[in-house]
């Protein structure tokens, strides 16, 4: 059984200009994470660690325990599973407090792409090793994220008739909400007409189709419901989790860019927590990239297939929608920290500390990290409220 | 020209990449289950290791393309824009390739399309696109 809370929230960072090193970062995320929480180093006794796929270990891993001299850990490693590694840390954290196995759990993920003197492209250029046949997509000159994710654009497009514009009412709605949120980084109101003269990149995406990334780290803290209930903040409940990998090769009749993924973790979170699709009030979808949001709302299920298209130029997902996605902005206009940013949004809403953006129904929040090119897929549901509402 | 890393054969597609070398798109073939794939150590099918190579028909359509205007690596300054595809293969296997004869106006996905052996650096092979008229998907 699940007894596992969200204690702490610890961001540092989120910025666009070059300052420390990831392991740095990720070192004052803990701190900030344990003192939002009103708990001690000496507390600690899990840390778990992630980090961005082109990092090493030497820039941030297991070396994060002796940078904060941390003398009490029963429970120490560093996982990955591509942009879902956050969420799939987290959901080890809620097992090993459940269990006993530890008490209070740090997971942090931190990033540091942006050296002085480089652009973003720079910094989305470092190649992630690939070998064998999948070597091929850089002789096919296909590199960075938003190569792969074009392509199932592009799929997309073509199978259900998407134009442009149903991009960029994901990138609007998400600017809407960022323009709200004092740590996004990109905060001026955006138009369909400025989105529509946005350079392209790989087409079918544009500038505003793509997340820029940024420097900086945020850490959660985890521990069991009921010492969550007696520390500073509200405990947030992680009341349900699921993943799933489908890990087959692209061949003939699989449509890997619809996000098969999601689904099937969507259904082990929701028995999980005892709620349905519709108890859902608010979403913290990974938006790497403005499709993604489309594809996440049709594989979970808030569209049929083909419709999400509809549902997001329909105004449904932006403030004052009738279902709020990505409230802080998101990757592409909150701040790229991969599976960490759905997470701490999701906290923020949770909570109710979303200030001008706080979303009124907030009961039930769902968090959501896409890793590869939708090879892995991670979910948190998490709520204000320990039990469900049925 | 092509940095470093863009051709990395290891165990399972040596034997692809030493017949891109001879002009050739070889491809596996199950001995167990008779299921194609483009290189694996084990048959995604029926995990047998009973793997045949065979030429492939070097035949199939676009299933998804792209147009690239960034330069992400140098060695493709000259190129940009350029259209790179997912090509799926009569025999089922996908992969990344770069198309060629094909304007942005042109293409499309179902587009079919035959399979050239390009040298793009000193030994460094991959299959380029173009289309095919006539064929059926």
């Amino acid at each position: 059984m699940l007894n596992a809370a969200i204690a702490g929230l610890g961001m540092i960072g989120l910025s666009r200009v070059p300052g420390a090193t990831a392991r740095l970062l990720a070192a004052r995320a803990v701190l900030a994470g344990l003192e939002d929480a009103g708990l001690d180093v000496s507390d600690l006794d899990g840390l778990l660690v992630c980090r961005s796929g082109g990092a090493s270990e030497a820039e941030l891993g297991l070396n994060l325990q002796r940078t904060l001299a941390l003398p009490n850990l029963s429970l120490l490693q560093v996982g990955y599973a591509e942009g879902a590694s956050s969420i799939a840390l987290i959901q080890v954290a809620a097992l090993a407090v459940s269990s006993g196995m530890a008490r209070v759990v740090a997971c942090v993920f931190a990033d540091a792409p942006l050296a002085a003197g480089q652009t973003a492209r720079d910094a989305f250029s470092r190649r992630k090793p690939a070998n064998g046949v999948d070597s091929l997509r850089y002789a096919a000159g296909l590199f960075g994220g938003a190569s792969l994710y074009a392509l199932a654009a592009r799929r997309y497009m073509h199978l259900y008739g998407a134009s442009s514009e149903h991009f960029g009412a994901v990138a609007i709605a998400a600017r809407a909400w960022a323009t709200m949120n004092p740590l996004a980084v990109f905060r001026q109101p955006l138009t369909m007409e400025e989105y529509l003269a946005s350079r392209l990149i790989v087409a079918p995406f544009r500038l505003y189709d793509c997340a820029m990334p940024v420097n900086g780290a945020i850490a959660v803290i985890v521990t069991a419901a009921e010492r969550a209930a007696d520390l500073k903040k509200p405990p947030i409940h992680i009341l349900g989790m699921g993943q799933a990998h489908p890990g087959i090769p692209d061949q003939k009749g699989f449509e890997r860019g619809l996000c098969v993924a999601g689904r099937a973790a969507k259904e082990t979170a929701l028995r999980m927590a005892g709620i349905e699709l519709a108890d859902i009030d608010i979403c913290q979808f990974y938006d790497a990239f403005t499709y993604s949001t489309i594809a996440s709302l049709e594989a979970y299920g808030f569209c049929a297939a083909g419709e999400g298209k509809d549902f997001v130029a329909g105004g449904a997902i932006g403030p004052g929608g009738t279902l709020p996605v990505n409230t802080g902005g998101g990757h592409l206009s909150g701040y790229y920290l991969q599976g960490m940013t759905p997470v701490s949004e999701a906290i923020v809403q949770a909570r109710g500390e979303g200030g001008a953006r706080q979303c009124g129904k907030h009961e039930i929040v769902l968090a959501t990290n896409d890793g590869g090119r939708f090879d892995h897929h991670a979910c948190l549901v998490l709520s204000h409220t320990r039990r469900s509402r049925r | 020209m092509i940095a470093q890393g863009t051709s990395a054969p290891d165990n399972a597609s040596s034997a692809f990449f030493e017949g891109l070398a001879a002009g050739q798109l070889k491809i596996q073939r199950c001995g167990a289950c008779g299921a194609h794939q483009l290189a694996g150590d084990f048959c995604f099918k029926c995990r047998s290791s009973e793997l045949d190579w065979v030429d492939g028909s070097g035949r199939g359509h676009v299933h998804s393309f792209v147009m690239v205007h960034s330069v992400f690596d140098p060695a493709f300054a000259h190129e940009v824009p350029y259209l790179a595809a997912l090509v799926e293969l009569r025999e089922g296997p996908r992969l990344f390739a770069r198309l060629r004869g094909v304007t942005p106006e042109e293409a499309r996905v179902g587009m079919p399309v035959s399979a050239v052996i390009v040298e793009l650096a000193a030994g460094v092979f991959a299959p380029v696109f173009a289309p095919l008229e006539g064929m059926d998907q």
